[in-house]
């Protein structure tokens, strides 16, 4: 099972290392079939980290945008993905960083915003739905809570975003013994919620 | 590694193990396979964290829009991509001369205009605006020919009949 996994994501590697090569030689065709191949990811990954759905796609639109002018200057292709993922996770600081500032300002209007929001009108699915995965994100957002910042990260990207080891210490320019120290960390504190475990068992089908 | 329950995999290895499936050592594999409660243990936690990963996933929403590559500008005809340079030039040349003209033809006045200004002005004397309404409403060149005539060649004895002389008067 292990095996067939590597052996699929060593593919995809490759077939990414390939167009990036492409990309970067000019190929506007090469750089689209990238973007078709990783968007969704992306989106993902960046939706994760500001649960917004309109800031998402404009951060990943940056993100490409940001990617597409500077491929020339990648050095090597076949690390196409983690240097993509990096562009999003800087991305996704600078977001938090405005939003951070944009706080500052607005404490008064979102408490306002918070006390008048209506409950849902109707329980149709999309509502359930809506409930559903809102509680989720809520249950989420606790048990990241109580992981460090550098924890936090670690094990959403390793664990949410699935990326490797190297990949991670790459994205955040660290050191892949720094990554897994972390990593151990935030693992064995979720190892340790049982409340959250439990949580995520019921969801089972 | 032993089998029995005592030295099963520690549950430290089991996270690294679950965290990095290269830690997995030759000698644990063989005890995972060999031990049921290793192995649910490891199976328990990878589970839990696939569904983690696959909920996060539904609960994610797809995007509306996607990412489009911007125009290739390096494949417009020629003449569209010097428009915009040849349009700038233009202005650039336009000004040139504007200030050029502008520079020769008075510096203080638009090209085309009178000479009109406060300091000309300021000039006009009073009793000269004077002399110059008179002049402009002197007799016209008609009349003017006219006394000239009478001066120049009038009849004297038709003076004289207007006017007699003192010496010719009888009563004197």
């Amino acid at each position: 099972m292990v095996a067939t996994s590597s052996s699929h994501n060593s593919d995809r590697d490759s077939d990414i290392g390939r167009l990036a090569a492409e990309a970067r030689d000019g190929s506007r065709f090469a750089f689209q079939q990238l973007a078709t191949q990783l968007e969704p990811r992306v989106f993902r990954m960046i939706y994760y980290r500001t649960r917004s759905r309109e800031d998402a796609e404009d951060i990943c639109q940056e993100v490409f945008l940001t990617a597409f002018r500077s491929i020339r200057k990648l050095k090597q292709p076949e690390r196409f993905e983690s240097w993509l993922f990096r562009i999003a996770v800087n991305r996704v600081k600078d977001y938090h960083r405005r939003q951070k500032f944009r706080s500052l300002f607005s404490v008064l209007h979102d408490t306002d915003s918070e006390d008048n929001a209506e409950p849902p009108a109707e329980r149709s699915p999309g509502t359930i739905d809506a409930i559903v995965h809102k509680e989720f994100w809520q249950k989420v957002q606790t048990m990241l809570g109580q992981l460090s910042k550098m924890e936090r990260e670690v094990f959403s990207l390793r664990f949410l975003d699935d990326l490797g080891i190297k990949e991670i210490a790459e994205i955040l320019s660290k050191s892949e013994s720094t990554v897994k120290t972390h990593l151990y960390r935030a693992l064995g504190k979720f190892k340790n919620d049982a409340a959250f475990r439990a949580f995520i068992k019921e969801a089972r089908p | 590694m032993r089998t029995d329950a005592v030295d099963h995999i520690p549950e430290n290895r089991i996270i690294r193990i679950v965290a990095d499936s290269t830690e997995l050592t030759p000698e644990e594999k063989a005890h995972l396979d060999q031990c049921g409660h290793c192995r649910n243990m490891l199976a328990d936690l990878e589970g839990d964290l696939h569904q983690l990963r696959r909920q996060a996933a539904q609960a994610a929403p797809a995007p509306e829009r996607r990412f489009v590559l911007p125009v290739d500008r390096s494949r417009q005809h020629p003449w569209r991509r010097w428009r915009w340079g040849w349009t700038a030039l233009g202005t650039a040349a336009s000004a040139a001369l504007l200030i050029l003209f502008l520079q020769v033809g008075g510096g203080d006045r638009l090209p085309g205009l009178p000479p009109t200004g406060p300091t000309e002005a300021a000039w006009v004397d009073p009793e000269m605006e004077e002399v110059n309404r008179l002049a402009e409403n002197a007799l016209p060149e008609a009349y003017l020919a006219l006394s000239e005539g009478l001066e120049g060649g009038y009849d004297e004895g038709f003076i004289d009949f207007l006017i007699p002389p003192l010496d010719s008067d009888p009563v004197s």
